[in-house]
Parts: structure tokens; C-alpha cells; sequence
């Protein structure tokens, strides 16, 4: 079982499920893997497809999140060095569990991601005064920062440090394991364990994401699990279908959008579920 | 909730200046990252439509930038934090970019 669609067609896949991805909040690859293993794909070969498309959202899209100052760099680089172990162990796990495993694997994955983006909060930390004259950013030597909500500048502290280290381990787990890129648990662990405003964990988890993807491409690479030629289509796709998601997500309702992708997603899982 | 305060003792500018880290501090990075952006999706499309054997060329260079974007990050950071001082930062960055390095090797 590995009939990848013709390039073409990965192409439009990929360009569809970024787009409807992006709008959701959770990436292109959630929606990616599942679909190419419904339609005939060796699950040990879309997940490598699936992290390509994730490490090319997190390089589309950290222009823009650097220039609006909510990349926390120190947090992102000490929480990656459990999610990068449980990454690498996860590639490894993938090439020695069997497929139907990894389908159900998957499908609990794309349930759970449903279930994650439906319950996701807004703002917990509030805009303070004090911080009004200081351009937003992280502060050197800590793992606090400030972000602009508006007009305002709102300070935050990172807590509960070890608790999402061991929380990452398990998120990089899965992204090495279903070629997912594990937004779902790293943006939540950050924003209700860590206490990090939603959208510097937001920002951190896609620059984040970039590393996993790294690594896990490493040891998928030396696996012999990379199919280069549909990975430049997902990859091509993916990106244009992230720059469209993030054009037309400005003009729709969030939470809107994350009803529909995870009533699309809990769909999607069930019927891997149930294929196997 | 208490605010957080800004770490304190950051050092001056050349001309006494207080430092302030965060203006324009990544400029260089954003335009190396659209740089490389153009560079992927030309790769991309690239190996859409040349002949097999190139095709496979260009997505293994593909995949090879994809690989290295975000290590190349990392290291621009520990490099920047170093000049810095950020010690306990610098030591973060060495240590994510050796679990990956231990980690792959000990896999091959």
C-alpha cells in the first residue's frame, strides 16, 4: 500500500488542506496525513510528507511573526530539547510499528486535535500600563516578554517550566510519530500550563514546530522514508495554500473556523478509525 | 496577577545609550528567512517540472534547506545570545542542537 496521488493532484491536496489548516489554526499536516493514507498511502511515507509540510509553514510564516515581536526564542529553544528527543524517538518508533497501528494512531491524533482547537481560550494576560513606551519582545535572560495586543502592551512570565519540558517530550512524540506538527499540545501547554498569551504560544509553537521537523526529517531521511518529488509538491502547495489561509483568515470568524475544521477533522478520524 | 518586570542590568550601547534589545534586532533574520522562503518555493516548483533524476536532485536540496532553516536558527540565536552573555540561553541552544545531533547519529 503506497500509491501517493500524481504530482498534480498532491499539489491541490496540499494547497487545500494548508489553507483550511491555517484557517483552523493548526497547520496543513493534521488534515494532510490522514487524507493520503484514505487514499492509499503508506502511513510510514505520508508522515515524512506531512513534516515537510509542517517545517515549510514554520519558515513561511516566521517573517511575519518576527516582525510583530511574539517569537519568544528562549522558550522555544528549551522547550525543544525535550519535543526534539521525543521527536527523533518517535521517527524511530515509526518505522518499526505497523501501519494499521499508525492509522488508528493518527486517527486518535486528528480526534483529539478536533477536540483541542473546538476548546481553545482567548486572552489570559492583560495589557499594563507600565509597559506602554517598551517595544514588545522577549526579555533577554528570562522567559517572560511583552507582546502588543492593539494599542497596548501586555506583559507575561512563563511558569510550570518542567511541566511543559514533559509535556513536549509527548508532543514531539507525536510529531515524529504521525508526521503531525503538534501545534495542538504545545500551543495549549503553553498557553493553560505555562501561562503564555495564546498568540506569543502560538508564534513559539510554529517556530517550534521548525525544529521538530528537523529532526525528525533526519532520521526519516536516513530511513529512506522521503519521497523528494511529492515532497516538493506538498511542499509547493503548502506553501501557497498557507499564504491564502492567512490572507482569508483575517476576514473569518476564529472560532467559526475552528468549529468547522475540527467537525472536519473528527470526520476524518473516524473514517481512519474505522478503515484502519 | 502581579506584571513582571524587565530584567534589570541590561548593558549600554556605545555612546551610553540604554540598550534596548528589541528594535530592529531581527531584520537581518526576517529577510534572510524571505530569502530563503523564495529559494524553497523555487525549489519546489522546480521539481515539479523537471525530468525524474533532476527532480529527485532539487527535492533532496528541498529537503535539505527544510533540514537546515531552522538548525541555522538556532545557531544564529546562540550566537546572538553569546554576545549577549545569555549564558543559561546559550547553553539551552547548545544543548537542543546536540540532542539533535546525538540523537540522529545514534539512530544511523
Amino acid at each position: 500500500m503506497n500509491d501517493l496521488p500524481p504530482d498534480a493532484a498532491l499539489v491541490a491536496l496540499s494547497l487545500a488542506t494548508a489553507l483550511v489548516g491555517t484557517l483552523g489554526g493548526v497547520g496543513g499536516a493534521i488534515i494532510l496525513v490522514p487524507v493520503l493514507i484514505l487514499l492509499g498511502a503508506d502511513p510510514r511515507i505520508a508522515a515524512p510528507l506531512g513534516i515537510l509540510s509542517v517545517a515549510a509553514g514554520s519558515l513561511a510564516a516566521a517573517p511575519r511573526q518576527l516582525r510583530e515581536g511574539v517569537v519568544h526564542h528562549r522558550l522555544g529553544v528549551t522547550l525543544e530539547i525535550t519535543a526534539s528527543a521525543g521527536a527523533i524517538l518517535g521517527a524511530v518508533l515509526g518505522d518499526v510499528v505497523p501501519g494499521s497501528v499508525l492509522s488508528r494512531f493518527l486517527a486518535a491524533v486528528a480526534i483529539v486535535s478536533a477536540v483541542a482547537g473546538a476548546r481553545r481560550k482567548g486572552i489570559r494576560n492583560r495589557p499594563d500600563v507600565t509597559f506602554a513606551e517598551e517595544a514588545p519582545g522577549e526579555w533577554p535572560g528570562t522567559l517572560g516578554g511583552s507582546y502588543r495586543l492593539g494599542e497596548e502592551i501586555v506583559p507575561y512570565q512563563a511558569r510550570n517550566v518542567p511541566l511543559g519540558l514533559a509535556a513536549m517530550s509527548g508532543a514531539g512524540l507525536v510529531a515524529g510519530l504521525a508526521g503531525v506538527g503538534g501545534g495542538f499540545i504545545k500551543t495549549p501547554v503553553m498557553s493553560e500550563v505555562m501561562k503564555v498569551p495564546v498568540k506569543v504560544a502560538s508564534a513559539t509553537t510554529t517556530f517550534t514546530a521548525g525544529i521538530t521537523s528537523s529532526a525528525s526529517l533526519l532520521v526519516f531521511a536516513g530511513q529512506g522514508r522521503v519521497d523528494y518529488r511529492a515532497g516538493a509538491a506538498v511542499v509547493a502547495g503548502g506553501l501557497v495554500g498557507g499564504v491564502l489561509g492567512a490572507a482569508v483568515q483575517a476576514r473569518l470568524d476564529p472560532q467559526v473556523a475552528r468549529k468547522v475544521l475540527s467537525a472536519l477533522l473528527v470526520f476524518i478520524g473516524v473514517l481512519l478509525a474505522v478503515r484502519g | 496577577m502581579s506584571a513582571p518586570t524587565p530584567p534589570d542590568g541590561a548593558p549600554a550601547e556605545p555612546g551610553g545609550r540604554p540598550h534596548n534589545p528589541r528594535i530592529g534586532r531581527q531584520r537581518y533574520l526576517v529577510r534572510f528567512l524571505q530569502l530563503l522562503l523564495v529559494v524553497t518555493f523555487g525549489l519546489a516548483v522546480a521539481s515539479l517540472v523537471a525530468p525524474t533524476e533532476e527532480a529527485r536532485t532539487l527535492g533532496l536540496a528541498l529537503a535539505a534547506l527544510l533540514i537546515a532553516v531552522p538548525l541555522v536558527r538556532v545557531a544564529w540565536l546562540v550566537v546572538r545570545w553569546t554576545g549577549r552573555r545569555d549564558w543559561r540561553f546559550v547553553g539551552a541552544g547548545i544543548g537542543l542542537l546536540a540532542v539533535i545531533g546525538i540523537g540522529v547519529a545514534a539512530v544511523h
